[in-house]
């Protein structure tokens, strides 16, 4: 379970049953770039399929700036004081410590085609009491496999591995990721549509763009299995 | 011999950019190194040390832990220290531009010329730049209390709260109020007093009064049983014992210092 550090708390309202406060949490906000022009629609898409779906990754709000949409990352590293990114070195320890995490997340990494997973994890690996495994950072999957959207939406659909590197490849146990992959599955097509239409044209994305991306990540959801199977050699944990 | 040396920083408002050294990661003899606050030399890390870098983050020292842990990984992954490796810049770039709690310095360099021995340059470097505690901050009362009613797990029952204010009605009379400082409202119902037996006799004579009336009350109304009224104390000084043993006929005293404090909360709590 992820908690997220409150920052302020500003005021408490006096009407209603339950007394709530007004606060303030920390998140980093993501906008569209020349580098990433469709990031925050992707970060919002993938955000929403990790939560269909349960997957490790943290938390994460539409907010508007003085350029319309962003994306705001909860900072899940900010239990008070800033947690380190995970070291390559630590890569071993904790998929041993999370084998169900981290299948999570190559799973939903293979899904999405992330193939930019590098270091944008956040684990605690020395602390008994604290449970801690999250994933952030997805605008480069999605929309964002490919320079051009519409190659992506191919990539996706075609089900090409697209995911050339990742950490726990070589980490996860066949268990564990067969168990996400049947997740992923049998997941509906029309959840798979809500989470990629936002109703109406977003930022750059059209409407009919959405709806491409839909059809891709469904007809991917199915091939998901053949992909694993095709590289289950250096996907699964090496004896 | 030349030593390049990191320092980490926890920086309780980042915005005000001062910080306080915490460890130090000292690059020598090809060799990465990482000396610690709290850090002893087999490696072992005592965090209680981390009461007098963070206090108001008591609750988070756990994080330090992480950040130890961490430190050792990066000193002992060998090929981020290569010469041609970009990674460490690009790792501690990376943590500064976040401006976040925790910090790192820029790479010093300095030239050693004392002993040969790396561990000698280490402990002076320690000294000067991190400091050396012979032993931790002593854990406050407050502190045990609330780690023992966490690991009794009795912060989890239904209707525990803190502070909570009764009121017991006195026929004739203007009703009793008592604040409980954790109290467990639900049934089995528990009542609990603070009392630290430190400090003028005064006060821990008036606390004592205030828990043998508060409980009196509370068990007269029925509120609760003798077995449930609880007096979470430290260890009690010899001279303070004629006041414990006047608590005991009222109340269960559990000392929230011993090792089997959790395991007694629990035990009355069943």
């Amino acid at each position: 379970m992820q908690t997220y550090k409150i920052r302020r708390i500003s005021g408490t309202r006096k009407n209603g049953v339950t007394v709530p406060s007004l606060c303030t949490l920390d998140a980093a906000l993501k906008f569209d770039s020349t580098e990433s022009p469709h990031c925050v629609y992707n970060e919002y898409v993938a955000h929403r399929l990790a939560q269909t779906l349960h997957a490790p990754v943290a938390e994460g709000v539409l907010t508007t700036t003085g350029d319309g949409q962003a994306y705001a990352s909860l900072l899940l590293h900010s239990p008070g004081i800033n947690l380190p990114d995970v070291l390559d070195p630590q890569l071993d320890r904790i998929a041993q410590m999370y084998p169900d995490m981290a299948a999570a997340l190559v799973a939903f990494d293979l899904f999405i085609g992330n193939g930019d997973r590098a270091r944008n994890l956040k684990a605690a690996l020395v602390t008994p009491h604290v449970r801690l495994f999250a994933a952030f950072d997805h605008s480069h999957a999605l929309l964002g496999v490919e320079s051009n959207p519409t190659n992506s939406i191919r990539k996706l659909a075609e089900g090409e591995l697209i995911v050339r590197r990742h950490p726990f490849y070589g980490r996860v146990q066949a268990v564990f990721l067969e168990g996400w992959i049947s997740r992923i599955v049998a997941l509906s097509d029309g959840y798979i549509r809500e989470c990629c239409g936002m109703g109406k044209p977003f930022r750059a994305v059209s409407e009919e763009l959405q709806q491409s991306l839909a059809d891709a990540m469904i007809k991917r959801k199915a091939a998901l299995p053949a992909i694993v199977q095709g590289y289950a050699s250096f996907i699964r944990s090496r004896p | 011999m030349i030593v390049e040396y990191r320092l980490l920083q926890y920086r309780e408002h980042p915005e005000r950019q001062e910080g306080r050294n915490f460890a130090l990661l000292a690059r020598a003899g090809g060799q990465t190194h990482v000396r610690a606050i709290g850090m002893k030399r087999n490696g072992f890390i005592d965090l209680n040390y981390y009461r007098a870098v963070a206090p108001r983050q008591i609750q988070e020292h756990w994080v330090f832990g992480e950040w130890l842990q961490w430190l050792q990984d990066l000193a002992a992954w060998d090929s981020a220290w290569s010469s041609e490796s970009p990674l460490v810049d690009t790792l501690f770039a990376s943590l500064a531009a976040q401006e976040r709690q925790i910090v790192v310095t820029a790479p010093r360099t300095e030239e050693w010329s004392g002993s040969h021995d790396v561990e000698v340059m280490l402990d002076n470097l320690e000294d000067r730049l991190i400091g050396t505690m012979t032993k931790p901050p002593e854990k406050p009362f407050s502190e045990w209390i609330e780690e023992t009613l966490t690991t009794s797990e009795l912060v989890y029952r239904k209707g525990f709260s803190r502070e909570v204010e009764v009121s017991f009605d006195l026929p004739g009379a203007k009703p009793f109020i008592t604040t409980f400082p954790y109290a467990i409202t639900e049934e089995p119902r528990m009542g609990f007093k603070t009392i630290a037996f430190h400090g003028a006799k005064k006060d821990i004579q008036q606390k004592v009064n205030d828990a043998l009336l508060s409980f009196q009350r509370a068990v007269e109304s029925g509120f609760l049983v003798k077995e449930r009224c609880i007096v979470l104390t430290q260890t009690i000084p010899e001279v303070n014992e004629i006041y414990a043993a006047e608590l005991e006929e009222l109340a269960q005293l559990v000392n929230v210092t011993n090792k089997d404090a959790p395991d007694r909360l629990r035990t009355l709590a069943a």
